[in-house]
């Protein structure tokens, strides 16, 4: 039963990870109907913008998880402004946003392989490795810090969306951009803020998953799930993105521990291939419509 | 807002634009050509030798390629300043291989065919070497591949692969060492194995040492895998830990897999009673820097010690010279270096830098020194014959030596 526990815990904590990540890509999707690919490497720039706070300014851990979602946000910023507005402006299609974020990705990441090196270095700071011990069953603090920290967020997020006049923006903005530009609302300012806070939740699982296995360039690949993990929730739900990361996470944890670990990635992704095939639009998805 | 946007756009240019005259000297194809002014008068450079080499050099482990690629260029720019081989300069022409095999097969062919290379190191992952036997063969430029897979060098039937010459020991003599060294000099009984299974070369270290250990007589009590950049290993170390091993076998490709593991298997209250027996495929001083003490009690067989009086100044050297690299010298890029040396005596035996002749030098050499230490030469399949094997400790977040070991047969 010990063991049931813990392989339960392993999974939501992966889950976790999974689920912050994937709050951002849902997010940006509700809003702008396509997946910002350049999450990824969002995420490992504000990890290493947590690195080097520390490393080099001596920054206490809590400015240091500050700092990382600020230069995520910053980044993700970045990359809306100079890549991803003027496409939408000159109407490209929504993939052709999703491929230049899939090249955006892969710059970075190279770029930050040739300029930082690509050795794999551990997170400068011991606290997330701190271990709580419950009747045999070990929990990181990492874990319960990520795993609250995304329920957090995503309060705040709900709260910000619906109770305040930005958020009337963002909503208004995901029926329809155009629409809602004509109204009145500064569209400009609502993607700005979308993409600062998708950036942040960027930089803020970056940093836990830094803490809790390594920070080098290529990190940003666990995205890749996240981005799974937000389709099985229904891709532009943010208590969808939620649920599918835990899913997620169960799921591969459980399939390595009772099945096999060779068999781990076939079993999940053929679970998300019925998912979608029964509920096309995920879990919690309703359509083009309903997004948030 | 538009001048904002311009602004931006002009400063991710900008940006683009330092990175790329940062990455020019290394951009692809790499090649070494700087000596001029320092070489002797006499160096020929109208008529280089061109040594080309595999690199794995992007994505996550690309610092396998990248240190190695560096080492090569100081032995090369060393060379040259001795006045290069056969009076001519030396010339390293590297491409980067890590997007898929098929690449491999493509940069051979760019090596041979544009470049026009009087022989090629590398690669130094065995799936990217098995296919390029045919291809060197019909070209007739030897191939110095440093990796262990008893497939890099051997055809199906049981032939040798004529221009193929394997510069790192095989797997499975590194397997056998491990599992006789553990058996019979640790008094393991117990042994779980953990293997990255999308990797030839890894599934075959473990295979040989499971069928080594249980031929002595110890039990293989639980067996695991898992995919290149995983990171999350709990739920196999829960498994694992029902098996109760002693020890558990990762003959992993990269150190970062190792480091997750050890500092998970640390977390969750076993590294006392579950240690790792490893190989110097991962062995490498930035992966005791990641691990920290997690890696406590671990046991490495390993061709080299790179704490030895002959080794440590050469990796503080390194760590000194190219500081940007932010990467430790490792014996990968040694083995290179082995690759190397071997091309150096066989041009200079030859005095040719024929594909046959240097061919012929190879298989004849008795013995050539090694800067990973002793002298080599290569038997019948094309296997060095000479590495010998140091089993390390790590202890306190350091790698001590317990010595020489070799297998009695």
């Amino acid at each position: 039963m010990t063991v049931f526990i813990q392989q339960i815990i392993t999974g939501l904590s992966i889950g976790s990870i999974y689920a912050l990540l994937a709050v951002g890509y849902a997010l940006i999707y509700s809003i702008f109907n396509f997946s910002n690919f350049a999450f990824g490497v969002i995420m490992m720039v504000g990890t290493f913008g947590a690195v080097y706070a520390i490393n080099w300014a001596g920054a206490p851990l809590p400015i240091a998880i500050l700092a990382g979602m600020l230069v995520a946000a910053a980044i993700s910023l970045v990359v809306e402004v100079s890549t991803y507005r003027p496409m939408r402006r000159k109407n490209s299609p929504r993939l052709y946003l999703m491929i230049a974020g899939i090249g955006i990705n892969m710059f970075i990441e190279n770029l930050a392989i040739q300029t930082l090196g690509s050795s794999v270095q551990p997170f400068p700071s011991d606290w997330g490795r701190e271990i709580l011990n419950v009747g045999g069953v070990s929990i990181a603090f990492a874990d319960l810090l990520s795993g609250g920290l995304s329920l957090v967020m995503l309060a705040c997020l709900w709260l910000f969306i619906y109770r305040t006049k930005t958020g009337l923006g963002i909503r208004a903005s995901s029926y329809d951009v155009n629409t809602t530009g004509l109204m009145g609302v500064n569209v400009d300012m609502v993607s700005l803020v979308v993409f600062a806070i998708s950036g942040l939740t960027a930089g803020l699982s970056g940093v836990f998953y830094g803490m809790k296995y390594t920070v080098y360039p290529s990190m940003g690949i666990v995205s890749n799930k996240a981005f799974v993990a937000a389709v099985i929730g229904g891709l532009g739900s943010l208590p969808g993105a939620v649920l599918g990361g835990i899913l997620l996470g169960l799921l591969e944890t459980m399939v390595s521990a009772y099945v096999s670990s060779l068999l781990r990635d076939m079993i999940a992704y053929l679970v998300m291939i019925v998912i979608l095939i029964f509920i096309p639009n995920g879990i919690l998805g309703r359509g083009v419509k309903e997004k948030l | 807002m538009k001048k904002l946007i311009s602004l931006v756009l002009a400063l991710v240019l900008a940006l683009s634009l330092v990175a790329c005259s940062n990455t020019s000297n290394t951009d692809n194809p790499g090649s070494n050509t700087s000596n001029g002014e320092n070489s002797s008068s006499e160096l020929d450079t109208t008529n280089p030798i061109k040594i080309g080499y595999l690199a794995w050099a992007s994505g996550a482990d690309a610092y396998m390629g990248l240190v190695a690629i560096a080492a090569l260029e100081d032995r090369i720019e060393e060379i040259n300043a001795n006045g290069g081989l056969l009076g001519r300069e030396v010339q390293l022409i590297w491409y980067d291989i890590s997007a898929d095999f098929s690449e491999s097969v493509n940069a051979t062919n760019k090596l041979i065919n544009q470049d026009q290379v009087d022989a090629i190191i590398g690669p130094d992952g065995s799936p990217f070497a098995i296919t390029l036997g045919g291809i060197v063969e019909e070209a007739q430029v030897p191939l110095l591949p440093n990796c262990g897979n008893a497939e890099v060098t051997v055809n199906d039937d049981g032939s040798t692969k004529p221009y193929v010459f394997r510069v790192a020991p095989q797997n499975a003599l590194t397997s056998i060492t491990m599992a006789h060294y553990a058996y019979n000099e640790m008094g393991v009984r117990k042994v779980a194995t953990l293997t990255e299974s999308t990797n030839i070369s890894t599934v075959e270290s473990a295979d040989e040492f499971v069928k080594e250990f249980e031929a002595l007589g110890g039990e293989i009590v639980a067996q695991e895998s898992y995919m290149l950049n995983d990171t999350e290993f709990r739920a196999q170390i829960t498994t694992i830990a029902q098996a109760e091993p002693e020890y558990v076998y990762m003959p992993a490709a990269a150190y970062k897999e190792v480091c997750n593991f050890a500092i998970q298997l640390s977390d969750m209250g076993y590294s006392d009673s579950i240690k790792i027996l490893g190989t110097d495929a991962w062995y490498n001083p930035d992966a005791l820097a990641v691990a920290g003490d997690a890696l406590d009690g671990c046991v490495v067989v390993s061709a080299l010690d790179m704490n030895s009086e002959n080794i440590a100044p050469m990796v503080e050297e390194f760590a000194e010279k190219h500081a940007d690299l932010n990467a430790s010298l490792h014996l990968y890029a040694l083995y290179a270096v082995n690759a190397l040396q071997f091309l150096e005596y066989a041009i200079t035996t030859a005095g040719s830098t024929d594909g046959p002749a240097i061919k012929q030098a190879l298989e004849e050499a008795t013995g050539v020194e090694m800067i990973t230490g002793g002298s080599w030469h290569f038997d019948e399949h094309h296997d060095p014959v000479g590495p010998e094997f140091t089993i390390l400790s790590i202890e306190e977040g350091e790698a001590v030596s317990l010595g020489v070991y070799s297998v009695e047969q």
